[in-house]
């Protein structure tokens, strides 16, 4: 069994699923509004910003993540805290980063870790309208699919893994 | 004497006379300094209403860190997908339970030390005590006159106010048990209630303290204390004292001067009880916050290792005896199942202690502080010839036993890089260890996680000594209140903005990325002149740093409650001071009643008084209910990113909410603004804290003049962290005159493109229903 990254962290008796790079991008390839959420741990901001360009997915930038975008020479469509977003999502009648509807597939990519645990299970409790995806640094149970406990080099792997998927269609 | 009852006189059968009460002088006087407001000595329903407004304007958002309910034996309940435990509770309400669960520890710790402490002074110095804070503080006990209506003169008068903390303890926490409140709003509201009394509570602790100890009375020039391992003399005995309560460190002090032994003994400290002992004698070392227990402890400086209550870790009793250092509790709240020898002659104590008992519990703060002394002297010389961390060749050794697992990454709550370190280490490269040194909290979960059981604590240590021993640092004591003058020079420009802000860095040492980002965010805002206070773990972790110019903040910015200040207040109890400054705002510069008049004092803060708390570390329960405490009081307070285990922050949704608030200069219902957005907020990383610190200043009742301040150091932060102008500037700008001129053109051209239109500015701001709507 694919226990959570920070060992402890045992949410209940309903675990989200271990993510392989094909069910991640069946899943991004299935959502008709996913939304992109990029924080502070900053490991692999490149691969995200381009899985956003090549994919059209808007991002939200959290802690000061939009500053260090915007280095890079990139304009996040929202710059916001990880619990303002997770709040916004949480609420069916929001409109959404870009105003076309609330978004129904959140991926979380480089949160803090701990925070990210705690943002995920508010929309796992909350917001019954979106699923999630966690490809932070090691495994997330609140997160309907996250990936598993992986080196640094076998996560690289799998990111790669999941562009490739997405390009086969 | 007259005494209350019923009376006939000689001679005049027919008349009766009863005497119910008998009022004396004091009473009288204690009658007429302010008439009674609404709502002394309030119970869980007096103030619902003011929480239900706050909880409208800034609702519950709820993260719960377990899915399930493990109170009852009904349980374990499953409460996902909207199922409810076998009771009845939904999810919602069992995290608003959990919080208040969590609030009710932490105000139960900070009255048990209320108790213990003003019961041990009652006892040293008598009831009749006074309690004089000196001559620039009129308005002593703010929280106390707001909350429970009276002005204590002496300690036994402190006694009253207890009791009716304790009731209301006894309330809250027993609305908690299966089977009593079902709403997730009415048990945040009971939160915000006993959180409001853990202030009280500490007030009470504080003022006690001040009274009996003579610690400083608001003193802004208190003295620059010696700070840091490298500040001990260890060719002297050196004595710790960690925790909260006080009265053991002061009555060990007082035994070594009254033995002429000042100079041959170290006195030392390790978290609150470091902040009041070094108030008490400026002799007395600190050696830093909670997150160093565990270092200092393996370093085996210390020859006696003395605990008293709250936030010391559990297995000292194992740690100390690792080092031959005996250990001796002085509070019931600590026993570790060891022998109380409080009636034993303490001679045969030390004795005793001499000869391998690992430590004694005694609960007499005066028979407790000859052991000690007489401990430390004798066991000195038996402890000079042990070593108690690992050579570092011997740190490379055990390095070389590391099967790099790497269980100790993710024991970590801070995922810190372990594993890596072990690995340098086991070629001789030694920086790895030491880099963590800093960011490490010394909590040593990955110890405990590890297969090969290796000592990581200790090699971090052992890598870092330089660092660990090498460096000095300075703390000014802890000041206690703030004075009236002070408030009478910063009122109205804190009011009207003109004084940005007040920033205060308090709680725990729980931080993401070690000490130094609480100092990172204090020099900050001290260079942008806020006024930045501090209390408790926060307060010392800001002495662990040295600013560009090699001075250290305390030595760097002036004592005084003044912009640009940086001051430290004290201990988490005289947090309570924090609180009281702004209600003396209220009380001094816009003189309202305080006298049980609770909600008026904390709508005025919310809407008037530009103040941020900031538990960059929080941890305990005591935190959990020093910030709900100070968010019933219209304070918002921002925590550091594992404040997000607490279960619940409150935020306000700005896309989706309105913010409607009464003038109450006309008391019509006017357009308002997120002024301030949130009440409780996570924050992920330091930077995004200072932006969001800077903006939670802002109020509603800024002048323009002032809003341009506010608003240029928010522009200036988000701009220097973001690089570019705040996407939701627009909703703070009132007016043009609110631009900051040196910024107008960009600002112009931003709020052109946002549609933004002007608005009038809010003659006097309330969140409170004006009187005749009530009706």
């Amino acid at each position: 069994m694919t226990r959570a990254y920070q060992c402890a962290n045992v949410p209940g008796p309903h675990l989200g699923k271990v993510a392989t790079s094909a069910s991640v991008a069946a899943a991004i390839k299935r959502a008709e509004r996913p939304v992109l959420i990029i924080g502070s741990e900053l490991r692999h901001l490149d691969w995200a910003l381009n899985l956003a360009k090549e994919m059209d997915i808007p991002i939200v930038a959290t802690a000061h993540v939009a500053g260090v975008m915007r280095e890079k020479g990139v304009r996040p469509d929202r710059e916001m805290g990880a619990i303002e977003i997770t709040n916004l999502l949480k609420s069916p009648e929001w409109g959404g980063v870009r105003g076309e509807g609330q978004h129904d597939l959140a991926i979380f990519t480089d949160v803090l870790y701990y925070m990210e645990a705690q943002m995920l299970s508010a929309l796992k409790h909350f917001a019954p309208h979106i699923k999630t995806i966690s490809l932070t640094r090691g495994h997330q149970p609140n997160a309907n699919q996250s990936l598993p406990n992986l080196s640094d080099a076998k996560m690289g792997e799998f990111l790669a893994e999941i562009v490739g998927a997405l390009n086969e269609s | 004497m007259i005494k209350d009852g019923r009376f006939i006189l000689d001679g005049m059968e027919n008349v009766v006379i009863n005497i119910g009460k008998i009022t004396t002088e004091e009473e009288l006087a204690e009658e007429e300094w302010e008439p009674m407001g609404p709502t002394p000595k309030p119970g869980i329903l007096s103030l619902r209403n003011w929480d239900h407004r706050l909880l409208k304007d800034f609702p519950p958002f709820y993260a719960p860190i377990c899915d399930m309910c493990c109170l009852c034996t009904y349980g374990k309940c499953d409460l996902t997908e909207n199922r409810k435990g076998a009771c009845g509770i939904g999810i919602e309400a069992q995290q608003a339970r959990m919080v208040l669960i969590a609030c009710c520890i932490g105000t139960a710790a900070h009255a048990g030390h209320a108790n213990h402490v003003l019961h041990e002074l009652i006892r040293w110095r008598g009831r009749d005590h006074p309690i004089d804070l000196g001559p620039y503080i009129d308005v002593e006990a703010p929280i106390i006159r707001t909350v429970v209506g009276i002005i204590p003169k002496t300690l036994g008068d402190l006694e009253e106010i207890l009791n009716y903390v304790n009731q209301q303890l006894v309330h809250a926490l027993s609305s908690t048990h299966t089977g009593q409140e079902g709403s997730y709003i009415d048990f945040e509201s009971k939160a915000l209630h006993i959180s409001m009394i853990d202030n009280l509570a500490k007030e009470v602790a504080d003022i006690a303290q001040i009274a009996g100890f003579d610690f400083p009375k608001g003193d802004p020039d208190a003295a620059l204390i010696d700070f840091g391992f490298g500040s001990v003399d260890r060719t002297k005995p050196v004595i710790v004292f960690i925790g909260h309560y006080p009265a053991v460190s002061v009555a060990t002090i007082d035994y070594i001067e009254e033995q002429g032994l000042s100079d041959k003994i170290e006195v030392c400290g390790i978290c609150c009880t470091a902040i009041e002992t070094s108030r008490y004698s400026a002799s007395a070392k600190v050696i830093g916050p909670l997150s160093m227990q565990q270092f200092f402890v393996r370093s085996g400086i210390a020859d006696v290792i003395v605990l008293d209550e709250q936030c010391v870790r559990t297995d000292l009793l194992e740690e100390a005896q690792k080092t031959g250092a005996p250990l001796i509790l002085t509070t019931d709240k600590i026993c570790y199942n060891l022998p109380d020898v409080t009636n034993r002659d303490p001679d045969k104590v030390v004795e005793d202690l001499l000869n391998d008992a690992p430590g004694v519990l005694i609960s007499d703060p005066l028979i407790a502080a000859r052991v000690i002394t007489k401990t430390a002297l004798e066991i000195k010389p038996k402890r000079d010839s042990l070593n108690h961390l690992p050579k570092l060749d011997e740190v490379q050794k055990i390095a070389e036993e590391c099967i790099k697992c790497g269980w100790c990454d993710r024991a970590c709550p801070n995922s810190l890089p372990v594993k890596d370190a072990m690995i340098k280490a086991k070629e001789g490269d030694f920086s790895g260890l030491s880099d963590l040194f800093s960011p490490c909290m010394s909590c040593g979960r990955c110890e405990s996680e590890c297969k090969k059981e290796l000592p990581i604590i200790s090699m971090i240590l052992k890598s870092a000594q330089e660092i660990a021993f090498g460096e000095t640092y300075t703390m000014r004591a802890g000041r206690g209140p703030v004075l009236d003058t002070e408030i009478r020079k910063v009122g109205a420009p804190l009011v009207l903005g003109e004084i940005p802000g007040i920033v205060a860095l308090v709680g725990c040492s729980n931080f993401p990325n070690g000490e130094v980002e609480v100092a990172k965010i204090a020099e900050e805002f001290a260079r942008r002149n806020y006024i930045v206070v501090a209390t408790g773990c926060s307060a010392m972790a800001m002495a662990m740093y040295r600013c560009e110019d090699g001075q250290t903040l305390y030595e760097k910015y002036p004592g005084s409650f003044d912009a640009g200040g940086v001051v430290n207040i004290g201990s988490c109890v005289a947090n309570a001071h924090i609180i009281g400054a702004a209600i003396k705002v209220a009380a001094i510069f816009a003189r309202l009643p305080l006298r049980g008049n609770f909600e008026e004092i904390a709508d005025y803060i919310l809407n008037k008084v530009g103040a941020c708390g900031v538990a960059w570390g929080a941890m305990s329960q005591k935190a959990a209910s020093i910030g709900t405490g100070t968010n019933r009081w219209g304070i918002p307070v921002i925590v550091g990113p594992h404040g997000s285990k607490y279960r619940r922050a409150y935020i306000s949704n700005k896309e989706l909410s309105e913010w409607e608030l009464y003038d109450k200069r006309t008391g019509e219902v006017v357009e308002g603004e997120p002024a301030p957005e949130h009440l409780m907020y996570p924050a992920e990383t330091m930077e995004e804290a200072i932006v969001l610190i800077a903006k939670l200043c802002i109020r509603p009742s800024d002048n323009a003049k002032g809003r341009q301040i506010k608003l240029s150091n928010y522009v200036d932060l988000y701009k220097k962290y973001m690089g570019t102008l705040p996407p939701d500037l627009h909703l703070f700008v009132r007016k043009e005159q609110d631009i900051p001129i040196t910024m107008k053109a960009d600002i112009m051209e931003y709020l052109e493109e946002a549609g933004w239109k002007p608005r009038k500015a809010i003659g006097d701001p309330s969140r409170l229903v004006p009187e005749a709507e009530e009706v």
